[in-house]
């Protein structure tokens, strides 16, 4: 029943994305004569676009071509190349991926370890150092950030260049940029995370059983503390996607979220909406996957589910 | 018996002192001295915030935040505060064993209960293999009588009832087979019925294994029954110790003897064998209700009963008892007679006054005083709200009527100023019954209100309503669990199972040999009957419903 | 439930954590340059002064009169920089309180109303949730093309979800609370509870988020303002001084430094505020 129910919200989470797309790029008006100046433009030229597009009949017959056309894979053309949007995104997948990839681990890499030292040491020096440094990263701008790697690396040192890809080189920068911010915040959600269950009643029972601590932090504080994790990381991971649009613009990088910037400055239209279903897609599948997970993880939820 | 004094005490604890270490330390535990000798049942009895916890918390070295520490705490032949890191795990895993409050959070609540037993035993036998480990596992389920052990290890501890998880839990703290058992409020968290079961568990393997046993509890109730020592304290100090029977019988302290005349109970003692013959004020006429999980729940019929064909009336002027275990449909009654929730089927009917064609008004007081005032307003404001609600436009006339009403329960002036948080509990269920006066209601339904309160306050709210039904004739529904508190005020007890009636008479007549099984075990359930009997054996009161003391 | 005392002490200052101390000096003292100074001294943030080219700022070589140097038109960066974070912090400021009222407002209808209403509005919160913001502000600027009253209604629309979150689990929760249920009890309307008891109850939990979500403002809004697609010219902002400084790192590094310092410290002095102000609220 919980089961459905959450399945249910995931399919409602994606007809509203989709819905609010549709809404939005109707809400300028006739987007034909936005793209095209009727002045200039055969009557027979415009009606031919209008069928191709889809731009026939009421709203509501425009809004049912135009999610069956989704469901058929027809995302339209990108007015910037001519060619699917869909191949236009597709084709810089490969970049973003790799970058998000990085940052991710680099992330995972700083906080799980760093987040739950200071936690352990919570209050102690090495705490406030660490959560001083996590404000930090916080409070600093991507593009701040960035532009001080650059003058670091590439106008002080001539370590790394500053623009482009192709080697690991060009990875380090935007890698570094991406993986640090997220790290601080994500070093923030471990040290919680483990400070939450700390206190719990089990842990202190255990410890009351004579565990060594050794054997209480794997049993009784990682086993409780991975769960609000396992919620946060998919987010956060999102989110560098997002990062995306800023720093691979800084740094060149031919990703999906300098497309994103482009296809703004362009108002291409198809390239975006593609954009957004294909993140909204990918997250709330893996946002699914992961509530899923979680029953298997804490117990108790699955009972609430059998209820 | 089995109390063979020997010389050296298990534990010793001297002129201990715990403050919270900061630039102006905070004392919460100062010069609590006690020893526990072999084979005794040690009780620590206290109210909230009396340091009772945190003694022992401090005798496992657990405490949750870095202590000052004055004094020594001797068990077993060690100094616990003195031992290093791996004396201590030995000394946790040899020489005591602890339960705690909730059961259910004292598990990991992620694990099946056989991995933490496993782990657990692991440690005094890491030579043995799985299936050794796994039999000694069940063994230590059987010994506490859990049935059938060997289905019940790869169960999650939310799968259990809070009894089985605190047997668990005893089984878990007796692996090592320490000296001593430190049960802090082992039973609070329980059911009434269970509460017995649990303690009765411990007496048994004290018996057995000839374990020395420090009980920590505010409920003297089982004090009176169990221990063979007793230790009072009171904020943070030792007010009063020695062997139970004595300070039972003639406690010196002021503070002992308040706390022992508040929990004492008495017999219905009022010359009411036969109902009074006044005219209903609220009826339950065979009235059903079931919860759901689910829709598939709902058309299966698989759900939980909380009301069936639940009858009973309430007569104007008089205090009926509504009475059962959690989970018994005891608060659904009182939500669907305030309209709350609604009935499956069957009526609720809330009776016209007969002068005038309106029906009685009803008011409810809840189980949580401070939690059912807003925090952020002056208890005036509040006050004055609900009248406002009510269309009370004159703010001196209502003034004056709520300076009336909190004279009623008896609250001085001054908490009128005040927020919730800075009332006492029993001052908060004060404001909450004087709340629900100021609309004038003809019945009062009372949902546990003295759950959440100290023993010594809860006399004082009892005497509060008591004196509502004498003096303005007001009907009262009380539901609670507690059947020392029916037999201190009410005049006719319902006693419901699994949404059913199962009795329902005057409270004169209740003990006279209850009709109904789970009733008697109800009965049988409240503590200090043993000392009941002994105490009617030998002052020759033989005669139940006559007024005698339940003990002392 | 700890004895809060209601009597701020003169010693609750000098309890403040000495970084919130300090952060608060660094926003009031933004706050009284952005409105002080304008009055002092007459800012033009265009005057162009070709003779003054990138002028460096004062302790590298400048001058008192541009006390952070000019930029590559020779503006004053100082004015600039004041105007700048008027623009930021009143943008921010407006699109926090926009979003902590719409996000209150849907929370607390959800929590109300349940069954499909609430299932629709928990879809939309995991959909906003599921796409990044940033991301969905790009694509509305595409379609609506740029202009302010619709920037700050894009950015109003930043962290709606959290609001929406927050209210409806707590309203939920105070559903269940004692309090309301004595006052549906004792006849009071839903509206009157909701505005005059829950409201002021979870008030405290929604400031907090709201401290938490503001540097988050500023920094969406000078990251698109940085990509060109937020504030345009003549207007100016952190995050556009530091997209247009960006080009002139070798020869004048002030340009974008002085703005990305202004950007960080702000952001950092509200988040120090922020967790501050949590710690204290999870404390009461």
């Amino acid at each position: 029943m919980q089961l459905f129910l959450r399945i249910l919200r995931a399919v409602i989470s994606l007809w509203l994305i989709v819905t609010l797309v549709f809404v939005a790029l109707r809400a300028t008006g006739d987007p034909i004569t936005a793209i095209f100046d009727p002045d200039n433009t055969s009557q027979a030229a415009l009606d031919s676009y209008r069928e191709q597009w889809g731009y026939t009949g009421t709203v509501f017959d425009q809004y049912l071509a135009y999610v069956v056309s989704l469901l058929r894979g027809d995302f339209g053309y990108s007015t910037m190349s001519s060619r699917p949007a869909l191949d236009v995104v597709l084709e810089r997948l490969p970049a973003t991926m790799q970058l998000v990839g990085l940052s991710a681990v680099l992330m995972i890499a700083i906080g799980l370890p760093v987040g739950t030292i200071a936690a352990m040491r919570a209050g102690g020096p090495l705490d406030r150092f660490v959560m001083s440094f996590s404000t930090i990263g916080f409070a600093l701008p991507n593009f701040v950030l960035a532009l001080g790697l650059i003058l670091l690396f590439s106008v002080s040192l001539h370590l790394l260049p500053s623009n482009g890809i192709g080697s690991w080189q060009h990875l380090v920068m935007p890698v570094l940029t991406i993986g640090l911010s997220k790290a601080a915040i994500f070093t923030r959600f471990v040290r919680s995370a483990i400070l939450d269950t700390l206190g719990l009643q089990c842990v202190v029972s255990a410890r009351a059983r004579g565990l060594t601590e050794w054997q209480i932090f794997w049993r009784h504080i990682i086993t409780n503390a991975v769960l609000p994790l396992v919620t946060i990381t998919p987010l956060l991971v999102g989110a560098m996607v997002a990062a995306g649009a800023v720093v691979e613009s800084v740094f060149g990088w031919p990703g999906v979220g300098r497309l994103i910037v482009d296809a703004v400055s362009q108002r291409d239209l198809a390239v975006l909406q593609m954009v957004i279903m294909l993140i909204a897609v990918v997250m709330i599948t893996t946002n699914l996957i992961v509530d899923l997970a979680y029953a298997k993880l804490d117990p108790r939820t699955s009972a609430a589910m059998a209820h | 018996m089995l109390h063979s004094p020997s010389d050296d005490p298990v534990v010793k604890v001297e002129n201990l002192g715990i403050a919270i270490a900061a630039s102006t330390p905070t004392e919460l535990v100062k010069d609590v001295s006690f020893e526990i000798r072999r084979g005794d049942y040690f009780a620590l009895v206290g109210e909230s915030g009396s340091g009772k916890s945190l003694t022992c918390h401090a005798m496992m070295k657990l405490l949750p935040f870095t202590p000052l520490i004055q004094g020594r705490i001797i068990i077993d032949g060690q100094d616990v505060w003195s031992l290093d890191k791996r004396q201590l795990l030995a000394y946790r895993r040899k020489s005591v064993g602890m339960v705690f409050q909730d059961p259910l959070a004292a598990l990991n609540p992620v694990r099946t209960i056989g991995s933490q037993i496993l782990e657990t035993l692991r440690i005094y036998y890491p030579h043995a293999d799985a299936d050794e480990l796994r039999n000694r596992a069940i063994d230590a389920l059987r010994g506490v009588h859990i049935p059938e052990p060997g289905s019940r290890l790869g169960v999650y501890p939310h799968q259990l009832s809070g009894g089985l998880n605190q047997r668990v839990m005893i089984a878990l703290a007796l692996l090592g087979e320490p000296k001593l058992l430190i049960a802090d409020e082992p039973t609070t968290a329980l059911d009434m019925s269970v509460q017995a079961e649990v303690l009765d568990l411990i007496d048994e393997l004290r018996r057995k294994n000839n374990l020395t046993v420090l009980l920590v509890t505010h409920d003297l109730g089982i004090v009176r029954d169990r221990a063979t020592h007793i230790a009072v304290l009171q904020n943070g100090r030792m007010v009063e110790q020695g062997r139970a029977a004595e300070i039972v019988s003639a406690p010196k302290a002021a503070y002992s003897k308040e706390l022992f005349e508040a929990a004492s109970v008495e017999w219905p003692g009022r010359d009411t064998p036969e109902r009074k013959r006044a005219p209903a004020c609220l009826t339950f006429d065979n009235v059903n209700k079931t919860y759901f999980g689910s829709k598939r729940d709902r058309q299966m019929g698989v759900g939980i009963p909380a009301a069936k064909s639940l009858s009973f009336e309430v007569r104007r002027g008089e205090i009926v008892a509504l009475i059962g275990e959690s989970g018994s449909g005891k608060t659904t009654a009182a939500k669907m007679a305030m309209g709350l929730e609604k009935p499956d089927s069957g009526s609720i009917i809330i009776h016209q006054s007969k002068d005038i064609n309106t029906p009685l008004k009803v008011q409810m007081v809840f189980q949580h005083p401070r939690d059912s005032l807003d925090p952020l307003m002056r208890v005036e404001d509040q006050l004055h709200e609900v009248l406002m609600v009510h269309g009370w436009r004159d703010k001196a006339k209502r003034q004056d009527h709520i300076l009336k009403t909190i004279a009623d329960v008896g609250l001085l002036r001054h908490v009128l100023t005040r927020r919730p948080t800075f009332l006492s509990g029993g001052e908060a269920q004060r404001v909450v019954i004087a709340r629900a006066l100021l609309l004038e209601p003809d019945m009062l339904i009372a949902d546990e209100p003295l759950s959440a309160v100290d023993v010594r306050i809860q006399k004082h709210i009892l005497e509060c309503l008591q004196r509502l039904r004498d003096r303005l004739g007001i009907a009262i529904l009380l539901i609670t669990h507690d059947l020392r508190v029916v037999f201190e005020i009410a005049d006719q007890v319902v006693v419901l199972r699994h949404g059913r009636v199962v009795e329902d008479v005057p409270v004169s007549k209740f003990t006279d040999g209850a009709r109904d099984a789970y009733t008697q075990m109800l009965i049988d359930a409240v503590p200090g009957k043993s000392s009941r009997a002994a105490s009617v054996l030998s002052s020759g009161f033989s005669l139940p419903g006559s007024p005698a003391l339940i003990a002392g | 439930m700890s004895n809060v005392t209601t009597a701020r002490s003169p010693s609750f200052l000098s309890q403040l954590p000495f970084g919130v101390v300090l952060a608060g000096v660094w926003m009031l003292g933004c706050l009284s340059l952005i409105i002080v100074l304008p009055l002092v001294l007459k800012l033009d943030i265009n005057a162009i002064n070709l003779m003054a080219r990138l002028a460096p700022p004062v302790g590298f070589g400048g001058t008192w009169a541009h006390p952070f140097g000019t930029d590559d038109l020779g503006r004053d960066v100082l004015s600039r920089l004041v105007a700048s974070l008027q623009t930021s912090l009143a943008i921010a400021l407006g699109a926090t309180i926009i979003s902590a009222v719409i996000g209150t407002v849907i929370g607390i209808i959800a929590a109300h109303m349940g069954g499909w209403v609430d299932q629709i509005i928990v879809g939309a919160v995991d959909a906003q949730v599921s796409v990044p913001f940033i991301i969905i502000s790009l694509t509305l600027t595409a379609i609506f093309g740029n202009n302010l009253t619709l920037f700050i209604f894009i950015l109003g629309l930043f962290g709606w979800e959290r609001y929406t979150r927050l209210a409806r689990a707590m309203t939920m929760a105070s559903r269940g609370r004692g309090y309301v249920l004595a006052m549906t009890t004792l006849g009071f309307s839903w509206p009157r509870i909701y505005l005059r008891h829950v409201l002021p109850n979870i008030a405290s939990t929604l400031l907090v988020t709201a401290t938490i979500t503001f540097p988050e403002v500023i920094l969406l809004e000078t990251s698109l303002s940085f990509l060109g697609l937020g504030i345009q010219p003549p207007m100016t902002s952190l995050g556009n001084m530091l997209g247009f400084g960006r080009s002139y790192l070798l020869t004048g590094w002030w340009i974008a430094v002085v703005p990305g310092l202004a950007i960080f410290f702000c952001a950092l002095a509200v988040s120090v505020i922020g967790d501050w102000a949590r710690s204290e609220v999870g404390r009461v």
